[in-house]
């Protein structure tokens, strides 16, 4: 989807449609909402906008809990979004910022993995534990069921088939994942966390 | 090509926002200077005089230290006809050389594709700092973006152990294969295989860096350090970019503008000291330049959007001096109120890539430019 100061509309029949929607309800705003999020051209533009830094940031905070009240360390997230190419209250000019895929540079797309990737590999994270804990309920787990259960509770995240195949090799490395015993439950841990960086590195993850 | 340690490199040290001019390189015995500066002009007793008629901001001692040593240019009245006074635009209009239309390709990610059209080394052009500068950009041209410290660069830190640190990465390498056709995604592909492969020559440099040379605790000067370190691990770096600001001084111009030059020339000093102790000096320019100047006239605090600005070029194959004219103050000669643009900035861009970087700068910059002579 396009930024609109970027790239006018493309779909022209999404605009009639909202265009009869607010004239009929004689311009209001809500009916229009209305018929935008019930319409299937809304339904199909999931996964298609690159998520902002601010997205980014905020988006896996509520994901990984633990940071709904201030506490130390909060300073250093605030400033995660301009590590990522977007200074909040900071705009390069008064004009904003460049958005859509202006996001993404080497050096920003690594900071925003990075960031992610740090979050959702540390199982002291109630949301990351809590993913966790209910794959432990699935009991032992083959490499698929390893990847789309961690894809399914990330989001559910949709990735391609090449890159579905990607992550599933990488799981088969690792055998089977299970919680039966003391030593094996530590390594389930530690594979789920890197699953879990492995997904959020994904190009399909960069989405919203 | 390969590059060789002695290749010409360019720094482009962009001061993001629109630097004042006249606060800048002040025109002291012009008494319009005075009249147009009620707020925010420099008292006569502090402005650094470098000759009979100019002197610099204050705050830009050691930027007057390589004026007295012959090794600085000031090109002035920089600019272009009919400025939008927008920031975006304007830059937008330095970064691609294109004043009429909107650009897409950077000026020196073309000189990047002259100088590696196979992409052999994905470390040609490094940039430091938040965003991808347009002028960087070119179909099919790496540019390694570091945003934090150079110590840091590279993917997934967290996963240390090193064999499953290899696997991954390899696993992450297959995950960005290219996606033909598939516009975002492709651009993302190519970004991540470009940053993890830049992530692995990059992590040399700060290994094998060791100076004498204090750099100040900005992040201006951490920039010109990380550009230090990729410089002397010799991997075949040409093109340098990083920016300062916000010069958009629109209010509270003082001491603020003061506080920047002092953070950009005391960075400066350090670099060029680094440059100087590792025998590294004489392969480099520096340029420095903003998309705009700002108005002649103050607004009781600070100035707003203008027009021309200066440039600034420096080296130790630099011819210091001035190039061009300081445009005229008077009202009649302003172009809505802003000083009037005497000297096109692509002659800037064709000087340096014909004397410099050895480049036929007419495809560059769309057309010929009168050549300045600040090279030696």
């Amino acid at each position: 989807m396009p930024a609109w100061s970027i790239e006018p509309p493309r779909e022209q029949k999404a605009i009639d449609t909202l265009t009869a929607a607010f004239r009929q309800s004689r311009f209001d705003i809500r009916s229009v909402l209305r018929v935008l999020f019930n319409s299937s051209f809304f339904k199909n533009a999931r996964f298609q906008h690159l998520k902002s830094p601010a997205e980014v940031v905020v988006g896996s905070l509520r994901l990984v809990g633990g940071y709904e009240l201030p506490r130390p360390g909060y300073g250093d997230l605030s400033m995660q979004p301009a590590y990522m190419g977007q200074d909040l209250l900071n705009p390069p000019s008064v004009e904003g910022w460049h958005t859509g895929p202006e996001w993404i540079n080497s050096g920003s797309l690594m900071a925003r993995i990075n960031f992610v990737a740090g979050l959702v590999g540390d199982p002291s994270l109630p949301g990351v534990r809590a993913i966790i804990d209910r794959l432990k309920t699935k009991g032992s787990l083959s490499p698929e069921q390893l990847v789309d259960g961690c894809l399914d509770l990330l989001g559910p995240v949709q990735v391609s088939p090449e890159t579905r195949k990607e992550l599933v090799a990488q799981a088969k490395e690792w055998g089977q994942t299970g919680w039966a015993s003391e030593t094996s439950a530590k390594t389930a841990d530690k594979r789920v966390g890197e699953m879990l960086q492995l997904i959020v590195a994904t190009r399909e993850y960069q989405f919203a | 090509m390969p590059a060789t340690q002695k290749d010409p490199v360019l720094v482009t040290l962009q001061l993001s926002g629109g630097n004042d001019y006249l606060n800048t390189v002040i025109p002291f015995n012009d008494p319009l200077y005075r009249d147009n500066r009620p707020a925010v002009g420099i008292p006569d007793d502090q402005v650094l005089r470098f000759d009979k008629n100019y002197g610099f901001h204050p705050a830009m001692a050691p930027l007057k230290k390589v004026w007295d040593e012959g090794k600085l240019a000031i090109v002035h009245g920089v600019g272009y006809a009919n400025s939008p006074r927008s920031h975006f635009r304007s830059m937008d209009i330095w970064h691609t050389c294109e004043p009429e239309k909107v650009g897409t390709q950077g000026w020196l990610g073309q000189v990047a594709r002259e100088y590696d059209p196979k992409k052999e080394n994905v470390v040609t052009v490094v940039s430091f700092g938040q965003c991808l500068f347009r002028a960087l950009v070119a179909p099919g041209v790496p540019v390694a973006c570091v945003s934090g410290p150079l110590e840091k660069y590279g993917f997934l830190p967290n996963i240390q152990e090193r064999e499953q640190r290899l696997q991954v990465l390899d696993r992450f390498a297959k995950m960005y294969a290219p996606v033909a056709g598939s516009g975002v995604m492709e651009y993302l592909g190519t970004t991540g295989l470009d940053s993890l492969k830049g992530a692995d020559i990059l992590k040399v440099a700060p290994q094998n860096y060791a100076s004498t040379v204090k750099y100040p605790d900005t992040s201006i000067a951490r920039k010109l350090r990380g550009i230090a370190q990729v410089h002397f691990a010799d991997l075949g770096s040409r093109i340098f970019y990083c920016d300062h600001g916000s010069f958009d001084t629109h209010a509270g111009q003082n001491p603020g503008h003061g506080g920047l030059w002092k953070d950009v020339t005391e960075g400066l000093q350090a670099f060029i000291a680094d440059l100087r102790e590792h025998d590294h000096a004489d392969n480099v320019i520096i340029l420095l330049f903003s998309e705009f100047g700002r108005r002649v006239h103050d607004n009781g605090s600070g100035t707003d959007h203008g027009a021309a600005g200066p440039a600034f070029i420096l080296g130790e194959k630099v011819k210091g001096g001035h190039y061009g004219e300081y445009p005229s103050l008077k009202a009649e000669k302003l172009v809505q109120g802003d000083l009037n643009p005497s000297t096109d900035f692509r002659s800037i861009y064709s000087t340096i890539l014909e004397k410099w970087l050895k480049l036929e700068s007419r495809p560059i910059t769309g057309g010929r430019f009168e050549q300045l002579a600040f090279l030696n």
